[in-house]
Protein backbone atom coordinates (compact mmCIF):
# COMPACT_ATOMS: atom_id res chain seq x y z
CA UNK A 1 0.00 0.00 0.00
CA UNK A 2 2.85 2.52 0.78
CA UNK A 3 5.01 1.61 -2.12
CA UNK A 4 1.44 2.14 -4.02
CA UNK A 5 1.01 5.66 -2.37
CA UNK A 6 4.82 6.66 -3.25
CA UNK A 7 4.31 5.40 -6.54
CA UNK A 8 0.77 7.22 -7.69
CA UNK A 9 3.09 10.22 -5.94
CA UNK A 10 6.07 9.85 -8.12
CA UNK A 11 3.61 9.44 -11.26
CA UNK A 12 2.22 12.97 -9.86
CA UNK A 13 5.49 14.31 -9.83
CA UNK A 14 6.81 13.25 -12.86
CA UNK A 15 3.78 14.49 -14.73
CA UNK A 16 3.67 17.98 -12.92
CA UNK A 17 7.34 18.29 -14.02
CA UNK A 18 7.04 16.94 -17.71
CA UNK A 19 4.62 19.42 -17.85
CA UNK A 20 6.79 22.45 -16.62
CA UNK A 21 9.84 23.15 -18.53
CA UNK A 22 12.79 22.85 -14.80
CA UNK A 23 13.30 26.48 -13.64
CA UNK A 24 16.34 28.83 -14.72
CA UNK A 25 17.37 32.15 -13.68
CA UNK A 26 18.52 34.14 -16.86
CA UNK A 27 20.74 37.20 -16.91
CA UNK A 28 20.40 40.20 -19.70
CA UNK A 29 23.41 40.70 -21.89
CA UNK A 30 24.15 43.15 -24.13
CA UNK A 31 27.30 43.98 -26.58
CA UNK A 32 30.31 44.94 -24.70
CA UNK A 33 30.67 48.23 -27.01
CA UNK A 34 27.59 49.36 -25.40
CA UNK A 35 27.89 52.21 -22.37
CA UNK A 36 24.63 50.96 -20.25
CA UNK A 37 25.35 48.51 -17.31
CA UNK A 38 21.83 48.79 -15.87
CA UNK A 39 18.80 49.57 -16.55
CA UNK A 40 15.39 49.06 -14.89
CA UNK A 41 13.31 46.36 -16.07
CA UNK A 42 10.19 47.98 -17.18
CA UNK A 43 13.06 49.34 -19.97
CA UNK A 44 14.20 45.87 -21.02
CA UNK A 45 10.05 44.67 -21.47
CA UNK A 46 9.88 47.66 -24.02
CA UNK A 47 12.63 47.06 -25.81
CA UNK A 48 11.44 43.71 -26.07
CA UNK A 49 7.69 44.64 -26.99
CA UNK A 50 9.79 47.25 -29.80
CA UNK A 51 8.16 50.19 -27.93
CA UNK A 52 11.91 51.31 -28.27
CA UNK A 53 13.26 52.14 -30.87
CA UNK A 54 17.16 53.59 -30.43
CA UNK A 55 19.62 53.43 -27.08
CA UNK A 56 20.51 56.68 -26.21
CA UNK A 57 23.55 57.10 -28.23
CA UNK A 58 21.65 56.36 -31.29
CA UNK A 59 22.08 52.61 -32.17
CA UNK A 60 19.72 50.58 -33.02
CA UNK A 61 17.79 48.52 -30.39
CA UNK A 62 18.20 44.83 -31.61
CA UNK A 63 16.32 42.18 -29.00
CA UNK A 64 16.99 38.98 -29.42
CA UNK A 65 14.56 35.77 -28.26
CA UNK A 66 15.13 32.36 -27.55
CA UNK A 67 12.60 29.77 -28.38
CA UNK A 68 9.51 29.82 -27.34
CA UNK A 69 9.59 26.50 -25.75
CA UNK A 70 12.90 26.85 -23.80
CA UNK A 71 12.91 27.59 -20.37
CA UNK A 72 14.93 30.67 -20.57
CA UNK A 73 12.19 31.97 -23.08
CA UNK A 74 9.70 31.33 -19.89
CA UNK A 75 11.12 32.60 -17.22
CA UNK A 76 12.28 35.78 -19.69
CA UNK A 77 8.44 36.37 -20.38
CA UNK A 78 7.19 35.99 -16.82
CA UNK A 79 10.24 37.80 -14.77
CA UNK A 80 10.96 40.37 -16.93
CA UNK A 81 7.85 40.82 -19.08
CA UNK A 82 5.13 40.07 -16.69
CA UNK A 83 3.25 37.89 -19.35
CA UNK A 84 3.20 34.40 -20.47
CA UNK A 85 4.94 33.19 -23.73
CA UNK A 86 1.48 32.13 -25.46
CA UNK A 87 0.01 36.31 -24.43
CA UNK A 88 3.36 37.92 -25.93
CA UNK A 89 2.69 35.29 -29.27
CA UNK A 90 -0.64 36.67 -29.35
CA UNK A 91 0.18 40.04 -28.59
CA UNK A 92 2.65 40.18 -31.70
CA UNK A 93 -0.01 38.55 -33.78
CA UNK A 94 -1.96 41.64 -32.78
CA UNK A 95 0.84 44.14 -33.57
CA UNK A 96 2.08 42.49 -37.20
CA UNK A 97 -1.36 42.22 -38.36
CA UNK A 98 -2.12 45.73 -37.50
CA UNK A 99 0.96 46.21 -40.00
CA UNK A 100 3.17 47.09 -37.17
CA UNK A 101 6.83 45.64 -35.81
CA UNK A 102 7.60 42.23 -35.73
CA UNK A 103 8.56 40.12 -32.71
CA UNK A 104 12.27 39.98 -32.26
CA UNK A 105 13.93 37.15 -33.75
CA UNK A 106 14.50 33.72 -32.42
CA UNK A 107 17.59 31.95 -31.35
CA UNK A 108 18.23 28.39 -30.93
CA UNK A 109 20.41 28.36 -28.10
CA UNK A 110 22.28 30.46 -25.69
CA UNK A 111 25.35 30.00 -27.67
CA UNK A 112 23.67 31.26 -30.86
CA UNK A 113 22.03 34.17 -28.95
CA UNK A 114 26.09 35.15 -27.95
CA UNK A 115 26.69 35.10 -31.45
CA UNK A 116 23.97 37.70 -32.48
CA UNK A 117 24.89 40.02 -29.45
CA UNK A 118 28.48 39.77 -29.98
CA UNK A 119 28.09 40.71 -34.33
CA UNK A 120 25.92 43.93 -33.31
CA UNK A 121 26.53 46.39 -31.33
CA UNK A 122 22.93 47.62 -30.41
CA UNK A 123 21.72 43.97 -29.48
CA UNK A 124 20.08 42.70 -26.79
CA UNK A 125 19.28 39.37 -25.27
CA UNK A 126 19.05 36.74 -22.67
CA UNK A 127 20.43 33.34 -21.81
CA UNK A 128 20.62 30.85 -18.72
CA UNK A 129 22.53 32.50 -15.87
CA UNK A 130 25.92 30.88 -15.41
CA UNK A 131 27.11 30.44 -19.19
CA UNK A 132 30.32 31.69 -19.97
CA UNK A 133 29.64 34.89 -21.62
CA UNK A 134 33.18 34.93 -23.85
CA UNK A 135 34.74 37.97 -24.85
CA UNK A 136 32.36 40.70 -26.39
CA UNK A 137 29.15 40.35 -24.59
CA UNK A 138 28.48 41.74 -21.01
CA UNK A 139 25.88 41.32 -18.30
CA UNK A 140 23.22 44.27 -17.43
CA UNK A 141 22.34 44.75 -13.59
CA UNK A 142 18.46 44.65 -13.80
CA UNK A 143 16.65 46.28 -10.93
CA UNK A 144 13.01 46.48 -10.22
CA UNK A 145 11.44 49.13 -10.81
CA UNK A 146 11.93 50.80 -7.09
CA UNK A 147 15.47 50.40 -7.79
CA UNK A 148 16.47 47.01 -6.11
CA UNK A 149 17.55 44.10 -7.96
CA UNK A 150 14.83 41.70 -9.26
CA UNK A 151 14.29 37.96 -9.97
CA UNK A 152 17.13 38.80 -13.70
CA UNK A 153 20.61 38.92 -11.60
CA UNK A 154 23.72 40.16 -12.62
CA UNK A 155 25.71 37.64 -13.93
CA UNK A 156 28.43 36.29 -11.69
CA UNK B 1 -20.30 20.88 -56.75
CA UNK B 2 -17.36 20.23 -59.14
CA UNK B 3 -16.32 24.01 -58.50
CA UNK B 4 -16.82 24.06 -55.14
CA UNK B 5 -14.87 20.71 -54.55
CA UNK B 6 -12.23 21.75 -56.64
CA UNK B 7 -11.96 24.99 -53.96
CA UNK B 8 -12.79 22.91 -51.26
CA UNK B 9 -9.47 21.17 -51.83
CA UNK B 10 -7.75 24.13 -53.03
CA UNK B 11 -8.14 25.76 -49.69
CA UNK B 12 -7.18 22.24 -47.58
CA UNK B 13 -4.04 22.49 -49.67
CA UNK B 14 -3.21 25.91 -48.55
CA UNK B 15 -4.00 24.98 -44.85
CA UNK B 16 -1.95 22.52 -44.83
CA UNK B 17 1.27 24.42 -46.36
CA UNK B 18 0.49 27.16 -44.33
CA UNK B 19 -0.02 24.73 -40.87
CA UNK B 20 3.02 23.08 -41.54
CA UNK B 21 4.81 26.91 -41.75
CA UNK B 22 2.90 27.69 -39.01
CA UNK B 23 3.90 24.58 -36.54
CA UNK B 24 7.32 24.30 -37.46
CA UNK B 25 8.72 26.92 -35.29
CA UNK B 26 10.44 28.60 -37.28
CA UNK B 27 11.12 32.07 -36.97
CA UNK B 28 9.51 34.23 -39.90
CA UNK B 29 11.34 37.66 -38.90
CA UNK B 30 13.88 36.53 -41.36
CA UNK B 31 16.70 39.15 -41.03
CA UNK B 32 16.66 42.10 -39.10
CA UNK B 33 15.42 44.20 -42.43
CA UNK B 34 12.67 41.85 -43.91
CA UNK B 35 10.09 40.08 -42.39
CA UNK B 36 7.30 37.98 -43.98
CA UNK B 37 3.84 37.06 -41.89
CA UNK B 38 0.76 35.51 -43.24
CA UNK B 39 -2.46 33.54 -42.64
CA UNK B 40 -5.20 31.66 -43.89
CA UNK B 41 -8.62 30.95 -42.48
CA UNK B 42 -10.51 28.28 -44.33
CA UNK B 43 -14.60 27.73 -43.51
CA UNK B 44 -17.28 25.95 -44.31
CA UNK B 45 -20.60 27.93 -43.64
CA UNK B 46 -24.26 27.14 -44.33
CA UNK B 47 -27.53 28.35 -44.05
CA UNK B 48 -30.91 26.76 -43.05
CA UNK B 49 -33.17 29.36 -44.91
CA UNK B 50 -31.80 32.69 -46.60
CA UNK B 51 -28.63 33.53 -48.19
CA UNK B 52 -26.54 35.76 -45.85
CA UNK B 53 -23.44 37.07 -46.10
CA UNK B 54 -22.75 34.69 -49.03
CA UNK B 55 -24.00 31.40 -47.23
CA UNK B 56 -26.23 29.36 -49.20
CA UNK B 57 -28.47 26.66 -47.54
CA UNK B 58 -26.54 24.46 -50.32
CA UNK B 59 -23.40 25.01 -47.76
CA UNK B 60 -20.22 26.13 -49.06
CA UNK B 61 -16.06 25.94 -48.85
CA UNK B 62 -16.22 28.95 -50.58
CA UNK B 63 -15.29 30.81 -47.12
CA UNK B 64 -11.97 32.05 -46.72
CA UNK B 65 -9.80 34.80 -45.90
CA UNK B 66 -6.08 34.86 -46.10
CA UNK B 67 -3.02 37.75 -47.02
CA UNK B 68 0.56 37.59 -46.65
CA UNK B 69 2.44 40.69 -45.93
CA UNK B 70 5.86 41.66 -46.30
CA UNK B 71 7.60 44.32 -43.98
CA UNK B 72 10.70 45.49 -44.75
CA UNK B 73 12.84 47.53 -42.57
CA UNK B 74 15.17 50.29 -44.14
CA UNK B 75 16.21 51.84 -40.73
CA UNK B 76 15.53 51.75 -36.92
CA UNK B 77 12.80 54.65 -38.03
CA UNK B 78 11.57 53.39 -41.28
CA UNK B 79 9.42 50.75 -42.82
CA UNK B 80 7.93 49.89 -45.91
CA UNK B 81 4.92 47.50 -45.89
CA UNK B 82 3.24 45.13 -48.27
CA UNK B 83 -0.12 43.16 -47.45
CA UNK B 84 -1.33 41.15 -50.76
CA UNK B 85 -4.72 39.31 -49.92
CA UNK B 86 -7.50 36.86 -51.00
CA UNK B 87 -10.95 37.00 -49.93
CA UNK B 88 -13.82 34.46 -50.63
CA UNK B 89 -17.36 35.16 -49.47
CA UNK B 90 -19.47 32.21 -50.35
CA UNK B 91 -21.64 33.02 -53.24
CA UNK B 92 -22.30 36.91 -52.21
CA UNK B 93 -22.70 39.20 -55.41
CA UNK B 94 -20.61 41.14 -53.31
CA UNK B 95 -17.66 38.26 -54.08
CA UNK B 96 -17.83 39.63 -58.27
CA UNK B 97 -16.42 43.00 -57.66
CA UNK B 98 -13.80 41.66 -55.23
CA UNK B 99 -10.20 40.41 -57.15
CA UNK B 100 -8.78 37.03 -56.50
CA UNK B 101 -5.70 38.55 -55.35
CA UNK B 102 -5.43 42.14 -53.89
CA UNK B 103 -3.24 44.77 -52.62
CA UNK B 104 -4.56 45.29 -49.32
CA UNK B 105 -1.70 47.45 -48.03
CA UNK B 106 1.15 49.20 -49.38
CA UNK B 107 2.16 52.00 -46.78
CA UNK B 108 5.16 53.95 -45.78
CA UNK B 109 6.07 54.00 -42.07
CA UNK B 110 8.51 56.68 -40.48
CA UNK B 111 8.78 56.55 -37.23
CA UNK B 112 9.56 59.85 -34.68
CA UNK B 113 11.09 58.73 -31.60
CA UNK B 114 9.04 55.98 -29.37
CA UNK B 115 5.96 57.72 -29.27
CA UNK B 116 4.52 58.99 -32.74
CA UNK B 117 4.71 57.33 -35.95
CA UNK B 118 3.17 58.35 -39.34
CA UNK B 119 2.12 55.75 -42.18
CA UNK B 120 1.77 57.61 -45.84
CA UNK B 121 0.06 55.20 -48.73
CA UNK B 122 -3.13 52.70 -48.26
CA UNK B 123 -2.68 51.66 -44.90
CA UNK B 124 -5.66 50.03 -42.32
CA UNK B 125 -7.74 52.63 -40.62
CA UNK B 126 -7.82 52.39 -36.93
CA UNK B 127 -11.29 51.98 -36.26
CA UNK B 128 -12.42 50.26 -33.05
CA UNK B 129 -10.95 47.53 -31.43
CA UNK B 130 -10.73 44.98 -35.07
CA UNK B 131 -10.43 46.94 -37.80
CA UNK B 132 -6.73 46.63 -38.17
CA UNK B 133 -7.34 42.77 -37.68
CA UNK B 134 -10.80 42.19 -38.93
CA UNK B 135 -9.13 39.00 -41.35
CA UNK B 136 -7.24 37.45 -38.83
CA UNK B 137 -8.81 34.38 -37.96
CA UNK B 138 -5.81 33.36 -35.21
CA UNK B 139 -7.46 36.44 -33.06
CA UNK B 140 -10.92 36.90 -33.88
CA UNK B 141 -13.22 35.00 -31.08
CA UNK B 142 -15.63 34.34 -34.25
CA UNK B 143 -15.10 34.08 -37.83
CA UNK B 144 -15.42 37.89 -38.53
CA UNK B 145 -15.46 40.59 -36.77
CA UNK B 146 -19.45 41.83 -35.81
CA UNK B 147 -21.19 42.32 -38.51
CA UNK B 148 -23.10 45.37 -38.12
CA UNK B 149 -19.93 47.23 -36.33
CA UNK B 150 -17.73 46.46 -38.63
CA UNK B 151 -19.23 44.91 -42.04
CA UNK B 152 -18.00 42.63 -44.63
CA UNK B 153 -17.34 43.76 -47.64
CA UNK B 154 -19.44 46.68 -48.13
CA UNK B 155 -20.01 50.23 -46.75
CA UNK B 156 -17.12 50.35 -44.71
CA UNK B 157 -13.20 49.93 -45.35
CA UNK B 158 -10.36 48.50 -43.75
CA UNK B 159 -8.16 50.65 -45.69
CA UNK B 160 -7.49 54.32 -46.61
CA UNK B 161 -5.74 55.70 -49.46
CA UNK B 162 -3.66 58.61 -47.34
CA UNK B 163 -2.36 59.35 -43.61
CA UNK B 164 -2.65 57.73 -40.74
CA UNK B 165 -0.57 59.76 -37.52
CA UNK B 166 -0.44 58.02 -34.14
CA UNK B 167 0.91 59.48 -30.81
CA UNK B 168 1.26 57.83 -27.93
CA UNK B 169 -0.11 60.85 -25.44
CA UNK B 170 0.45 60.38 -22.12
CA UNK B 171 3.89 59.08 -20.99
CA UNK B 172 3.77 55.54 -19.85
CA UNK B 173 2.18 55.28 -16.70
CA UNK B 174 -1.11 53.51 -14.73
CA UNK B 175 -3.20 56.04 -17.07
CA UNK B 176 -2.08 55.74 -20.55
CA UNK B 177 -3.56 57.58 -23.39
CA UNK B 178 -3.03 57.31 -27.51
CA UNK B 179 -4.91 58.41 -30.83
CA UNK B 180 -4.54 58.24 -34.37
CA UNK B 181 -5.62 61.08 -36.80
CA UNK B 182 -6.31 59.99 -40.57
CA UNK B 183 -6.87 61.35 -43.54
CA UNK B 184 -7.85 60.66 -47.11
CA UNK B 185 -9.98 58.54 -49.03
CA UNK B 186 -11.33 55.05 -50.29
CA UNK B 187 -13.94 53.04 -52.40
CA UNK B 188 -16.14 50.93 -51.06
CA UNK B 189 -18.94 48.45 -52.23
CA UNK B 190 -22.60 49.13 -51.33
CA UNK B 191 -25.14 46.40 -51.37
CA UNK B 192 -28.59 45.74 -50.68
CA UNK B 193 -31.91 45.48 -52.41
CA UNK B 194 -33.07 48.46 -54.09
CA UNK B 195 -36.02 49.97 -56.03
CA UNK B 196 -34.76 51.21 -59.42
CA UNK B 197 -36.13 54.37 -61.17
CA UNK B 198 -39.55 53.06 -62.97
CA UNK B 199 -39.18 49.71 -61.22
CA UNK B 200 -41.86 48.11 -59.82
CA UNK B 201 -39.90 45.68 -57.66
CA UNK B 202 -36.39 45.78 -55.76
CA UNK B 203 -33.19 43.84 -57.06
CA UNK B 204 -30.37 43.36 -55.27
CA UNK B 205 -27.50 45.78 -56.35
CA UNK B 206 -24.06 45.59 -55.68
CA UNK B 207 -22.57 49.08 -56.71
CA UNK B 208 -19.03 50.88 -56.10
CA UNK B 209 -18.79 54.14 -53.93
CA UNK B 210 -16.35 56.59 -53.25
CA UNK B 211 -15.73 58.33 -49.92
CA UNK B 212 -13.47 61.68 -50.29
CA UNK B 213 -12.17 64.00 -47.77
CA UNK B 214 -12.90 61.59 -44.74
CA UNK B 215 -11.12 62.69 -41.55
CA UNK B 216 -11.42 61.11 -38.51
CA UNK B 217 -9.68 59.86 -35.51
CA UNK B 218 -9.09 56.99 -32.96
CA UNK B 219 -8.45 57.35 -29.32
CA UNK B 220 -7.31 54.71 -26.55
CA UNK B 221 -7.40 55.28 -23.00
CA UNK B 222 -5.64 52.26 -21.60
CA UNK B 223 -6.59 51.78 -17.76
CA UNK B 224 -4.81 50.94 -14.41
CA UNK B 225 -7.09 47.37 -14.67
CA UNK B 226 -4.29 45.09 -16.69
CA UNK B 227 -6.42 44.17 -19.93
CA UNK B 228 -8.74 46.88 -20.13
CA UNK B 229 -8.50 50.20 -22.21
CA UNK B 230 -11.67 52.38 -24.04
CA UNK B 231 -11.89 53.59 -27.40
CA UNK B 232 -13.87 57.07 -28.61
CA UNK B 233 -13.74 57.80 -32.98
CA UNK B 234 -14.96 59.55 -35.07
CA UNK B 235 -15.04 59.99 -39.20
CA UNK B 236 -16.96 62.02 -41.38
CA UNK B 237 -16.65 62.10 -45.41
CA UNK B 238 -18.01 62.94 -48.75
CA UNK B 239 -20.07 60.06 -50.26
CA UNK B 240 -20.43 59.69 -53.86
CA UNK B 241 -22.09 57.15 -56.12
CA UNK B 242 -24.33 55.12 -53.32
CA UNK B 243 -27.69 54.33 -53.98
CA UNK B 244 -29.32 56.28 -50.31
CA UNK B 245 -29.68 59.10 -53.18
CA UNK B 246 -26.62 61.20 -52.21
CA UNK B 247 -26.60 64.55 -54.34
CA UNK B 248 -24.27 66.87 -54.39
CA UNK B 249 -25.85 68.82 -51.48
CA UNK B 250 -26.45 65.71 -49.20
CA UNK B 251 -23.10 63.56 -49.72
CA UNK B 252 -21.81 64.61 -46.14
CA UNK B 253 -21.94 61.32 -43.76
CA UNK B 254 -20.35 60.80 -40.35
CA UNK B 255 -20.22 58.16 -38.04
CA UNK B 256 -18.90 57.50 -34.15
CA UNK B 257 -17.79 54.96 -32.06
CA UNK B 258 -17.15 53.61 -28.94
CA UNK B 259 -15.42 50.92 -27.46
CA UNK B 260 -14.80 48.70 -24.43
CA UNK B 261 -12.38 46.02 -24.32
CA UNK B 262 -11.07 43.60 -21.79
CA UNK B 263 -8.69 40.74 -21.75
CA UNK B 264 -8.17 39.19 -18.56
CA UNK B 265 -6.65 35.61 -18.17
CA UNK B 266 -9.80 33.88 -19.01
CA UNK B 267 -12.03 36.11 -19.07
CA UNK B 268 -12.53 38.32 -22.74
CA UNK B 269 -15.45 40.98 -22.57
CA UNK B 270 -15.93 43.48 -25.71
CA UNK B 271 -18.66 45.89 -26.14
CA UNK B 272 -18.71 48.62 -28.80
CA UNK B 273 -21.76 50.74 -30.51
CA UNK B 274 -21.57 53.11 -33.73
CA UNK B 275 -23.78 55.44 -35.08
CA UNK B 276 -23.34 56.34 -38.79
CA UNK B 277 -25.40 59.29 -40.31
CA UNK B 278 -25.74 59.10 -44.31
CA UNK B 279 -27.01 62.11 -46.47
CA UNK B 280 -26.97 64.51 -43.71
CA UNK B 281 -28.48 62.85 -41.30
CA UNK B 282 -31.23 61.61 -43.38
CA UNK B 283 -30.37 58.08 -42.82
CA UNK B 284 -29.05 57.31 -39.70
CA UNK B 285 -27.68 53.73 -38.56
CA UNK B 286 -27.06 52.20 -35.08
CA UNK B 287 -24.77 49.31 -34.45
CA UNK B 288 -24.07 47.54 -31.26
CA UNK B 289 -22.52 44.44 -30.13
CA UNK B 290 -21.00 42.42 -26.84
CA UNK B 291 -18.96 39.64 -26.51
CA UNK B 292 -17.89 37.31 -23.58
CA UNK B 293 -15.57 34.90 -24.11
CA UNK B 294 -14.25 32.40 -21.31
CA UNK B 295 -11.47 29.94 -21.37
CA UNK B 296 -12.53 27.25 -20.09
CA UNK B 297 -9.67 24.98 -20.53
CA UNK B 298 -5.69 26.25 -21.38
CA UNK B 299 -7.20 25.54 -25.23
CA UNK B 300 -10.67 25.66 -25.06
CA UNK B 301 -12.60 28.80 -25.40
CA UNK B 302 -16.31 29.06 -25.32
CA UNK B 303 -17.86 32.84 -26.72
CA UNK B 304 -21.33 34.25 -26.95
CA UNK B 305 -22.22 37.67 -28.62
CA UNK B 306 -24.91 39.49 -29.29
CA UNK B 307 -25.14 41.86 -32.73
CA UNK B 308 -27.36 44.53 -33.31
CA UNK B 309 -28.23 47.09 -36.26
CA UNK B 310 -31.25 49.41 -36.39
CA UNK B 311 -31.62 51.92 -39.59
CA UNK B 312 -33.83 54.93 -39.44
CA UNK B 313 -35.01 56.74 -42.23
CA UNK B 314 -36.10 60.56 -42.38
CA UNK B 315 -39.46 60.05 -44.26
CA UNK B 316 -42.01 62.81 -44.64
CA UNK B 317 -44.53 61.11 -42.71
CA UNK B 318 -42.14 60.81 -39.61
CA UNK B 319 -39.29 58.57 -38.64
CA UNK B 320 -39.63 54.68 -40.13
CA UNK B 321 -36.87 52.65 -38.06
CA UNK B 322 -36.46 49.23 -39.28
CA UNK B 323 -35.08 46.69 -36.41
CA UNK B 324 -32.07 45.48 -39.60
CA UNK B 325 -30.40 42.55 -38.02
CA UNK B 326 -30.58 40.74 -34.19
CA UNK B 327 -27.50 38.35 -34.43
CA UNK B 328 -27.15 36.03 -31.57
CA UNK B 329 -24.14 33.76 -31.40
CA UNK B 330 -22.37 31.27 -29.78
CA UNK B 331 -19.17 29.60 -30.68
CA UNK B 332 -16.44 27.26 -29.12
CA UNK B 333 -12.69 27.87 -30.12
CA UNK B 334 -10.23 25.01 -29.63
CA UNK B 335 -6.80 26.50 -29.99
CA UNK B 336 -3.89 23.86 -30.88
CA UNK B 337 -1.38 26.98 -30.57
CA UNK B 338 -2.20 30.70 -30.69
CA UNK B 339 -1.25 30.87 -34.35
CA UNK B 340 -3.82 27.96 -34.84
CA UNK B 341 -7.11 28.08 -34.07
CA UNK B 342 -10.03 25.52 -34.81
CA UNK B 343 -13.59 27.27 -34.27
CA UNK B 344 -17.21 25.87 -34.73
CA UNK B 345 -20.00 28.49 -33.94
CA UNK B 346 -23.83 28.81 -34.63
CA UNK B 347 -25.93 31.92 -35.36
CA UNK B 348 -29.47 33.32 -35.05
CA UNK B 349 -29.77 35.91 -37.20
CA UNK B 350 -33.17 37.86 -37.69
CA UNK B 351 -33.48 40.28 -40.05
CA UNK B 352 -33.27 41.98 -43.37
CA UNK B 353 -29.67 41.11 -44.13
CA UNK B 354 -30.39 38.62 -46.56
CA UNK B 355 -28.83 38.89 -49.72
CA UNK B 356 -32.42 38.89 -51.63
CA UNK B 357 -34.58 41.28 -53.52
CA UNK B 358 -36.13 42.43 -50.19
CA UNK B 359 -37.79 45.71 -49.87
CA UNK B 360 -36.45 46.64 -46.72
CA UNK B 361 -39.18 49.67 -45.99
CA UNK B 362 -42.12 47.18 -46.25
CA UNK B 363 -41.14 43.40 -45.68
CA UNK B 364 -41.22 41.65 -42.48
CA UNK B 365 -37.70 40.52 -41.19
CA UNK B 366 -36.94 36.72 -42.37
CA UNK B 367 -35.68 34.48 -39.70
CA UNK B 368 -32.60 32.65 -40.82
CA UNK B 369 -30.15 30.07 -38.85
CA UNK B 370 -26.41 29.72 -39.45
CA UNK B 371 -23.30 27.82 -38.87
CA UNK B 372 -19.42 28.25 -39.84
CA UNK B 373 -16.63 26.00 -38.93
CA UNK B 374 -13.48 27.00 -39.69
CA UNK B 375 -9.85 26.56 -39.09
CA UNK B 376 -7.19 29.48 -38.67
CA UNK B 377 -3.58 29.49 -39.09
CA UNK B 378 -0.88 32.42 -38.93
CA UNK B 379 2.68 32.75 -38.82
Amino acid sequence: MQLKVIGIAFLAAAMIAAGRPPAVKVVVIVNSANPVSTMRREQVARMFLREVPAWNNGEEILPVDQLERSPSRITFAREVQLQTVSSLKTYWQQRIFSGNESPPPERVSDSDVLTYVRSNAGAIGYVVEGTDLGTGVKPLVITEDDGDPGAVKKHK
Amino acid sequence: MGRTLSRAIHGALALTVLAAVANSGHAQTLTDKLAIHGYLTQGYAISDSHQVVGIPTRGTFEYRRAALLLRFKGSPNDAFVVQLANRELGDSPIDDFTPEVQMDWAFYERRFGSKTTLRVGKEPIPTGIYNETRYVGTLLPFYRAPLGFYQEGSYVSETLNGIVLSRQITPASRWKLSGSLFLGSFNYLQAGAALAPGATAPTYTVTRAAARDVLGAQMWLQTPVTGLRAGLGGERRDDYGNFFGSTPSTHASKDWWASLDGSFSRLTTRAEYRQFSFNDGSINVRTYYGQVGYRILDALTINVQRDAMDVRFAMPAGVLKIPYNRDYAVGVNYMFAPNIVAKLEAHDSDGLTAEEPLNVLSDKVLRNDYLIASLSVSF
